[in-house]
C-alpha cells in the first residue's frame, strides 16, 4: 500500500461487519499506466468475496458477495484484476467494491488485507518475494531433520528424536505459512491454514523444549505450560497470529527455564542453549507483530542449528566416553585372563601337575579337573561386569583347590552370615583377594578363609578374613588396582573397599557395594 | 655333591628333590628351604656346590634374590616359570636356567653344566658383596683376578679392588673365554694384556696395559700365546 502504488487512502473507513458492504474511494492513476507502458493491475488480498466496479462499470468478480453466508461464494485470498487503459477517465477514478466476508471463520479486524494498484502480474509472485528469506531456511532445516532422524535410528537417543521432530514441525509451520504464496485458495480456507500454523508452532515448541529436557535431563514438567497455552488459547482467543505468538513465547520461556535450571545444577554446557533462547526471545519481543511474517523462521532456524551443533558435540562426547568405558572393560577382561596365563601361576601349576601325574596319577587327574573348572568359569565370567556371587565363590574355591594341590595342603573358603542368593559382584574380585592371601600368606598348614556376608536393603557388606602375620598394608599387593577398577566399572562411585590387620592374626578385607538383586 | 633347593612350592620342590636324588644317587646331599632367608641361614654353616633357585618366592622380586645368590661361593641354577627373564639371569652369572615345567632330562643337562662349571650363556656381571650390599660389576671392567684363600680379589680397570666369594677355579669356568688362568693365583683378562714377556730361567710374565705385571706359569704360557694371537 505504498504511495507509489497510487493508493489514496483518504476515503478509507473501517469495515468491521460481515454483512454485504460497499467500499468506495477515489484513485489517482500514475502516468505510466495512462500511456499504456505497463499493464495496470488492481490487487485485492483478504478474506472476502468482492465485486469490483470501476468508474461505475463492473470490472470483475472474486467469488460472489452476498447478504448471507449461504448465497455468498468465497473468493480467492489473493486476486488481481486487469484494468485496461481504455477504461481510465481523465483525473481521479472512482473505485467501488461490493464485498462480503461470511466465511472468514474467525474474528477479524478487517477482511481486506491489501488493496493496491501495481503492474499486472501473478499476485502470488508478489507474496513469494515477501517469503523469500524464510525459504532459504528450508534446506538447512531439512538437512538437520534428516541427519537427526538418522542419528536417532542408529542410537535411539531421545534428544535426537525430539530435535528431529522440532525441525520437522518448524518446517511444517513454514510450509503452512508459505503455502499462501504458491496456492491461491478460496478465503474460506484461510482460518484453517492459520490454525495449521498455530498447531505446527505448538508441536514445534513442544519438541524444542522436549529436546532440552532430554539433552539436559531436565524435568518434563516444563512441557506442561506449552500444552496449556495451546489448549486454552486456540479455542478461546480465535486470533490466529496472537495464538501462535503466545505459543512461541511460552516455548521459548519454558526452554529458558530448562536451560537455567540445568545451569544452576552446575552443568555448564547449558549456557549455549540459554543464550540462543534468550536471543530468540529478544527478537520476538522487539517486534512481536512482524515476527511471524519476517523474523520467525530465520530466528528459529538459527536456534535449531545452534542446538543441532551442540547436540552433535554432546553426542560426540558421550560416544567417546562410552568407547572409553568399553576400552576399560576390555582391559579388565584381558587382565583377568592374563592373570591365569601369567607364568608364575600357570607354569608352577603345570610343574606340580607333572609331579602328581608321575607319582599319584589319581590326584593328577583331580587337579586337571580343578584346572579345567577354573578356566571354564573364567571364560564364562571374564567379559561380564557383574556375575552371580555363586559363580565368584566357585572361582575362589576352584582356585583354592588348585593351590591346595600345589602345596599338598587343604585350603578352603567358608561363607557365613546372610544368604547370598541374588547377590551380584564384579568377576574375580574375591578371587583376587583369595589369590593375594595365598601368595603372601605362604601357608604351610591347612588353612580356612572366611567370608562373612551382611545384606541390607540397599547395600551388601562382604568381609574376607584370612590368616596373616602382616601388620601393615604391604602384603596385599598388586591385584588391588584390578579390584578397584572392577568395582568402579560396575558401581561407579557407590562402593567401599578397604582392608587391614585385626591384631588377632588375620587380615580383613571389606567390600561394600549396592546389593543388586537380579 | 651338595645341593640346596630354594623353592616355596611344596610339590615343585618335591619333584626337584626327587629327580635330583634319582640322577645323583648316593653322591647327593640335598637340602630344601622355602625362603631365601632360610636358605642363607643354612648356607652360613653348610657350604654347598650348587643352589637350585626359584626366582619368585612369596611374591618377592626375583632379581634381588638372584643377586644375593650369585654373590655366594656356590654356583646357581635358576628354576623358574619366568622364562622371559632368562637372558637377564645369565647376565647375572647363573650357570643354567631351567624353565618350569621341567623333566628329569632337563635337570640332567643342568647337572652336566654344573659338573663342567661353564654356563649356558656368558655372564655380563659379577655380583660382589660389599659394605653397601650387593654390587653388580660389569665383567668387561675386570682386569685381573687374584686368588686369596677361599676368596678372589677382583681388580677393576679403575684400580678398585673388591672381594668375591667364589674360588678362582669356579670363576675360571664361569667367566667368558677372554678370562684365562695365567697362574695358580691369577686370572687375566686377555683384552687388558699388553704383552707376554720371557724372563731368564724359563720364567714368564704378562705386562698389562695399566703397567701391572703378573707372573705366568710355565704350563700356561703356550695356551696364552695362542689365545693372544
Amino acid at each position: 500500500m505504498a504511495a507509489s502504488d497510487g493508493w489514496d487512502s483518504r476515503h478509507w473507513y473501517d469495515v468491521r461487519f460481515r454483512t454485504l458492504a460497499w467500499l468506495r474511494c477515489r484513485v489517482e492513476i500514475p502516468e505510466l499506466y495512462r500511456a499504456g507502458q505497463k499493464p495496470m493491475g488492481l490487487y485485492v488480498s483478504g478474506t472476502l468475496s468482492t465485486e469490483i466496479w470501476w468508474n461505475g462499470e463492473l470490472l470483475g468478480r472474486n467469488g460472489q458477495p452476498a447478504g448471507n453466508a449461504k448465497s455468498e461464494t468465497a473468493g480467492d485470498i489473493n486476486v488481481v484484476f486487469f484494468v485496461p487503459p481504455e477504461r481510465l477517465l481523465p483525473g481521479d477514478q472512482t473505485l467501488a467494491i461490493r464485498l462480503s466476508a461470511h466465511h472468514a471463520g474467525y474474528r477479524i479486524n478487517t477482511p481486506l488485507d491489501a488493496l493496491y494498484i501495481a503492474p499486472y502480474q501473478n499476485p502470488l509472485s508478489v507474496i513469494r518475494n515477501q517469503y523469500r528469506p524464510s525459504m532459504f531456511t528450508v534446506g538447512a532445516l531439512l538437512l538437520a531433520a534428516a541427519f537427526l532422524a538418522g542419528m536417532w535410528l542408529r542410537t535411539r537417543t531421545a534428544a535426537s528424536a525430539w530435535l528431529a521432530l522440532a525441525c520437522v514441525f518448524v518446517l511444517g509451520q513454514l510450509g503452512a505459512e508459505v503455502s499462501r504464496a504458491f496456492w491461491s485458495y478460496a478465503y474460506s480456507w484461510h482460518a484453517t491454514r492459520l490454525l495449521a500454523v498455530s498447531l505446527f508452532s505448538l508441536a514445534g515448541g513442544f519438541c524444542l523444549v522436549g529436546y532440552l529436557t532430554a539433552r539436559f535431563a531436565g524435568s518434563r514438567r516444563w512441557l506442561i505450560p506449552i500444552v496449556l497455552v495451546g489448549v486454552i488459547s486456540i479455542p478461546i482467543l480465535r486470533v490466529p497470529d496472537l495464538i501462535t505468538i503466545l505459543i512461541i513465547a511460552t516455548s521459548l520461556v519454558c526452554g529458558l527455564g530448562v536451560a537455567f535450571v540445568t545451569l544452576r545444577r552446575g552443568q555448564r554446557d547449558a549456557w549455549i542453549a540459554l543464550i540462543a533462547l534468550l536471543g530468540a526471545l529478544i527478537v520476538l519481543a522487539h517486534e512481536p507483530t512482524q515476527f511471524l511474517d519476517q523474523g520467525q523462521f530465520l530466528t528459529f532456524t538459527l536456534l535449531l542449528l545452534v542446538f543441532f551443533v551442540d547436540h552433535i558435540r554432546s553426542f560426540d562426547r558421550t560416544s567417546r566416553e562410552r568407547d572409553q568405558a568399553q576400552l576399560t572393560s576390555a582391559r579388565l577382561e584381558l587382565e583377568l585372563l592374563k592373570k591365569h596365563l601369567r607364568p608364575h601361576f600357570l607354569m608352577n601349576t603345570l610343574t606340580s601337575l607333572s609331579e602328581w601325574v608321575e607319582t599319584a596319577p589319581r590326584t593328577g587327574v583331580a587337579m586337571i579337573d580343578a584346572l579345567a573348572k577354573e578356566f571354564h568359569t573364567l571364560n564364562r565370567v571374564a567379559d561380564k561386569t557383574l556375575i552371580p556371587i555363586e559363580d565368584e565363590l566357585d572361582l575362589c574355591r576352584t582356585h583354592l583347590r588348585i593351590m591346595g594341590f600345589r602345596q599338598d595342603l587343604e585350603f578352603s573358603l567358608e561363607v557365613e552370615g546372610d544368604p547370598v542368593d541374588g547377590l551380584m559382584i564384579p568377576p574375580a574380585v574375591l578371587h583376587t583377594l583369595v589369590e593375594n592371601a595365598l601368595t603372601y600368606g605362604a601357608y604351610q598348614q591347612d588353612t580356612t578363609l572366611t567370608l562373612t556376608v551382611e545384606r541390607g536393603p540397599r547395600r551388601a557388606l562382604l568381609t574376607l578374613r584370612v590368616p596373616s602375620k602382616a601388620t601393615d598394608a604391604g602384603p596385599e599387593g598388586t591385584g588391588l588396582a584390578y579390584v578397584r577398577a572392577r568395582l568402579a566399572e560396575a558401581f561407579g562411585e557407590r562402593w567401599v573397599f578397604d582392608g587391614g590387620p585385626d591384631n588377632r592374626g588375620s587380615w580383613v578385607s571389606r567390600l561394600e557395594f549396592p546389593g543388586v538383586a537380579q | 655333591m651338595k645341593i640346596l633347593v630354594v623353592e616355596d612350592e611344596t610339590v615343585v620342590a618335591r619333584r626337584l628333590l626327587r629327580m635330583l636324588a634319582e640322577i645323583l644317587g648316593d653322591h647327593a646331599s640335598l637340602t630344601h628351604r622355602r625362603t631365601l632367608d632360610e636358605a642363607m641361614d643354612w648356607l652360613r654353616g653348610h657350604p654347598v656346590d650348587a643352589l637350585f633357585l626359584d626366582l619368585n618366592l612369596a611374591g618377592k622380586n626375583g632379581f634381588d634374590i638372584l643377586a644375593e645368590a650369585v654373590a655366594g661361593p656356590q654356583q646357581t641354577i635358576v628354576v623358574s616359570a619366568n622364562t622371559e627373564r632368562a637372558v637377564e639371569a645369565f647376565e647375572y652369572g647363573v650357570l643354567d636356567f631351567v624353565a618350569k615345567p621341567f623333566d628329569a632330562a632337563r635337570l640332567r643337562l643342568a647337572l652336566d653344566r654344573l659338573e663342567m662349571g661353564s654356563p649356558a650363556a656368558p655372564p655380563r656381571y659379577l655380583a660382589v658383596r660389599g659394605a653397601r650390599g650387593i654390587e653388580m660389576i660389569v665383567i668387561d671392567a675386570i682386569v685381573l683376578i687374584n686368588g686369596a684363600g677361599n676368596y678372589a680379589e677382583v681388580v677393576l680397570g679403575d684400580g678398585r679392588r673388591v672381594l668375591h666369594d667364589k674360588s678362582l677355579d669356579a670363576l675360571t669356568r664361569l667367566l667368558p673365554a677372554q678370562f684365562q688362568r695365567a697362574h695358580r693365583s691369577h686370572i687375566l683378562n686377555l683384552n687388558d694384556v699388553a704383552r707376554l714377556q720371557s724372563l731368564p730361567g724359563s720364567r714368564y710374565r704378562a705386562v698389562l696395559k695399566n703397567g701391572d705385571q703378573v707372573p705366568v706359569s710355565r704350563g700356561r704360557i703356550k695356551d696364552l700365546r695362542q689365545q693372544m694371537i
